[in-house]
Parts: C-alpha cells; sequence; structure tokens
C-alpha cells in the first residue's frame, strides 16, 4: 500500500491500527485492525485482505482518504481528509453456516448507530434500511455488500462512512442541508480512534452473535424504536418506480411496510427514501 | 441439491403472494406446499437420504436452471432436465433472491454483460440489491449469454430468469 504525505496536519489523533486496538475490549485487541492513508476503496481493500489472510475470519480496515469511495449505486462518498471516519469491516462465516446476510444492512446500522451514541450521548436514528441521522440530517452512511472470497462460505463487506470533526461550513450548501457531523452536533473533537473501535467492537460483536444465532428479528423492537422514518410521508424509488405513502412500520424481516396513497398497502425489500417530509406538513 | 434456504424463501414466497397451492417436482424431490388454512409443507422424498443442505443464501451465486420452463421459474433453483427443444444446450441465470436488478455497477458505468457476452462460471453478470445489500451475481455456468430476460432497475423474485446463457 503506498504511503503518502500528509497535505496539512490532521486535527486531533491520527488514526492509527495501535490507537484503535488499544481501545477495543482486553478480548477484542487481537482483531486485525488495518489503517492506510489512501486506499480506493476501504470495502475493497478489507476485501482483499480477507481474501488474502484465509484463517482470519473478522478484520477491519480505516483510511484516512478514499479515492474511490462509493455509496449506494456507485454513488461517490467523499470526505474531507483527516475528518471522517472510513472503515470496514470485513467477516466470514464458517463453509455451510446458515448465515443471513440479507439482514446484515439493518444490523450494521443497529451496531454502528450503538457505537456512536456509546460516544457522543447524540441522539441518532436510522433511516430504512441503513442511513443514520441526527436531527434528521445524515451522519454516517452505510455500504454492505457480498464479497465472494471464500468458496462455500458467506462472507461481507460492511463499509460506514462517518461524518465525525467535518467543519459543516466547508461543504457544499446543498449539502449542508442534508448532512451533518459529529462537531457540528457536539461542539467538541471527537476522537475518530475511539469512534473506530467502539464501531469494530459492536460490529463483531454482532457478528459473534450472529454466529450464536441472532437473527433481525431479535433486534427489531430496537430498529422501530430508534427509526425515524416510520410515521413520515415518504417518497421512495424502487429501480425506475416512485412508491409514495406514509412509512407505518417495519417487520420482523425488516421490509418497509408503507400505506399508499391509493389506500394500499406494500412491503417493500428494496429502495431508497429520496424525500421524507413530516405527514402535517403534507 | 435443494436447500432448506430455498424452501423457506419459496414458503415466504407463497406465503406473500395470492398463490394457494405450489407443487414442485425435481428430480429426486417433490414439494408440496399450501396455504389453505395455514402454509403447511410436504417434503416428499423418493430416495431415504435427501441431501438437504444446511446452509442458507449461501452465496452471491445465482441458482441456475438449465433451460426451465417458464412455468416453474420460481421453483427450479437446480438443474433440470431440458425440455425446450429450442433452448438445449443453454442455462438459465436466475436471481437468487427478491430485490432490485442492475445491470452495471453503477448508472453510469457499462453493464456487466450484453447480449454475446462470453461469461465463466466466476463472471459477475448482474447486481441484485435487497435491503441496500449489494449482492453480485456470478453466472456459475461457461458460455455466451444470448438472452437478458430482465429489465434493468426493476424488482426480481426470487428464480426468476435473469440471463440465458448458451453453453460452451
Amino acid at each position: 500500500m503506498q504511503t503518502v504525505k500528509m497535505p496539512h496536519e490532521i486535527p486531533g489523533e491520527a488514526l492509527s491500527s495501535e490507537a484503535i486496538t488499544s481501545r477495543l475490549p482486553a478480548d477484542l485487541k487481537g482483531l486485525r485492525v488495518y489503517v492506510f492513508d489512501r486506499v480506493r476503496s476501504t470495502n475493497d481493500t478489507a476485501t482483499a485482505l480477507l481474501k488474502a489472510e484465509k484463517e482470519e475470519p473478522f478484520l477491519a480496515v480505516f483510511a484516512e482518504l478514499q479515492e474511490g469511495g462509493r455509496g449506494r449505486r456507485g454513488r461517490s462518498w467523499s470526505s474531507p481528509k483527516g475528518v471522517g471516519l472510513l472503515g470496514t469491516c470485513a467477516l466470514a462465516y464458517p463453509p455451510g453456516f446458515a448465515s443471513y446476510p440479507g439482514e446484515w444492512p439493518l444490523l450494521a446500522a443497529l451496531a454502528v448507530r450503538r457505537a456512536i451514541a456509546s460516544v457522543t450521548d447524540l441522539e441518532v436514528t436510522i433511516k430504512w434500511p441503513n442511513d443514520l441521522l441526527i436531527g434528521g440530517k445524515k451522519v454516517c452512511g452505510i455500504l454492505t455488500e457480498m464479497i465472494a472470497v471464500r468458496d462455500g462460505c458467506v462472507c461481507l463487506a460492511i463499509g460506514a462512512g462517518t461524518n465525525v470533526n467535518t467543519e459543516l461550513s466547508l461543504l457544499p450548501q446543498e449539502v449542508q442541508l442534508r448532512a451533518t457531523s459529529l462537531l457540528a452536533e457536539t461542539g467538541a473533537m471527537v476522537n475518530r480512534n475511539v469512534l473506530a473501535a467502539a464501531i469494530v467492537s459492536r460490529l463483531f460483536d454482532t457478528y459473534t452473535e450472529t454466529l450464536r444465532g441472532l437473527r433481525f428479528a431479535d433486534q427489531h423492537k430496537e430498529m422501530i424504536a430508534h427509526c425515524s422514518t416510520l410515521g413520515q410521508h415518504v417518497r421512495i424509488l424502487q429501480g425506475q418506480t416512485w412508491i409514495e405513502g406514509v412509512a407505518q412500520t417495519i417487520d420482523e424481516s425488516g421490509a418497509l411496510h408503507i400505506l399508499l396513497t391509493d389506500g394500499t398497502r406494500q412491503k417493500l425489500i428494496s429502495g431508497e427514501i429520496v424525500e421524507t417530509y413530516a405527514i402535517h406538513s403534507v | 441439491m435443494f436447500k432448506v434456504s430455498d424452501l423457506r424463501e419459496l414458503i415466504r414466497l407463497v406465503d406473500e403472494t395470492s398463490i394457494h397451492e405450489l407443487h414442485i417436482e425435481s428430480g429426486e424431490l417433490t414439494f408440496h406446499i399450501a396455504k389453505a388454512p395455514v402454509v403447511t409443507t410436504q417434503v416428499v422424498s423418493k430416495v431415504p437420504t435427501v441431501p438437504v443442505e444446511l446452509a442458507t443464501a449461501s452465496a452471491p451465486a445465482a441458482s441456475v436452471a438449465v433451460a426451465a420452463s417458464p412455468t416453474a421459474t420460481a421453483a427450479q433453483p437446480s438443474t433440470v432436465s431440458d425440455d425446450d427443444a429450442a433452448h438445449v444446450g443453454t442455462a438459465l441465470i436466475t436471481s437468487p433472491m427478491v430485490g432490485t436488478f442492475y445491470r452495471s455497477p453503477s448508472p453510469t458505468a457499462a453493464s456487466y454483460v450484453e447480449l454475446g457476452s462470453k461469461v465463466t462460471e466466476k463472471s459477475v453478470v448482474c447486481i441484485v440489491e435487497a435491503m441496500k445489500l449489494m449482492n453480485e451475481i456470478e453466472a456459475d455456468v461457461r458460455g455466451e449469454i444470448v438472452e437478458i430476460l430482465a429489465e434493468n432497475g426493476n424488482l426480481v423474485e426470487y428464480g426468476q430468469p435473469l440471463f440465458r446463457v448458451k453453453l460452451a
């Protein structure tokens, strides 16, 4: 991996695998945590490392800069250098294990939400299925990919990009309306190594719990409690089709139930919520 | 080989649709799922030991049904014998899950495959996305894409044919 010189001083403590590992609980200190200055995407790097380290069931990759960071459907995910936290946990289930990868985007949202809440005490909500918001503005995006790196094993790369010490005034105006950062919300710098350790540890906990049989249904109530989409009027783009109505609930499979404007109900398992508004404003 | 996960998915599918009864015969196995008054499942095996694999949603690899008849698409997650002369020597790549079908990694990128594209077992042919989980679907067979059977951006069902491949 190429090392590049930092163009400017990074505020606060620089990311490092030692600093992250030192904040992990004692029983997780053996986890592989990698930090790079610059990668194409942390999901790609984590995928390559999981493929190379054939015995490793779980590893984490963080980077100061992503040159090809991407969100859903190849959308670019950019973050000013040194202020965001860009990381991926890659994991592998044992061969033949009954895993439920389709539930991971929701489980990951819950795990990362817990991590941010534990470090900041902020009220973080989930926009179905897995965006994290503070005060209705996006603070963290998650991209979960199934990766074919080991024959017969379900492997996943779970990438999360969090706006940590981002000065909102430096972001484009249209982004400021929809995004926020932990700095903007708390008024104080957040140590990214501490947050990284919290995220790794929460995702690893979820992974080990799924190995013991955890399903999304077991955390369904927590999702309902923290999902800010519910009760809102939403416009959803599903492929090329627009769906509009009121988000009523999320069921135990993770599907979003919408009461459509024509009075019928629809269960969604795919689609992106493009707009959300409180019902009283419609 | 039919997996428990396939069966679970089928039951869910029947449960969520207006279909009341589903009868499938595939190789050594016969499945009968009826919804009234509640969903019940019978797995009838013609041989004493059934190779039921306890893995679920095992991989992004697609289910491949060789020249499956169109009426049995959702029920053919494994290779079946060909009964359509026009499709001899071809295989269908079917969706392993319900989700949105994308032919390219991003809206501006080129499609993974076009008509005439040569694929190997490991070639990625499309993405099926559900709950924001991106599943790169591999061809699982070697050959040439001769039909594209689903529309980019549309919702596809479990087992729905996505591509037809002329086997090499």
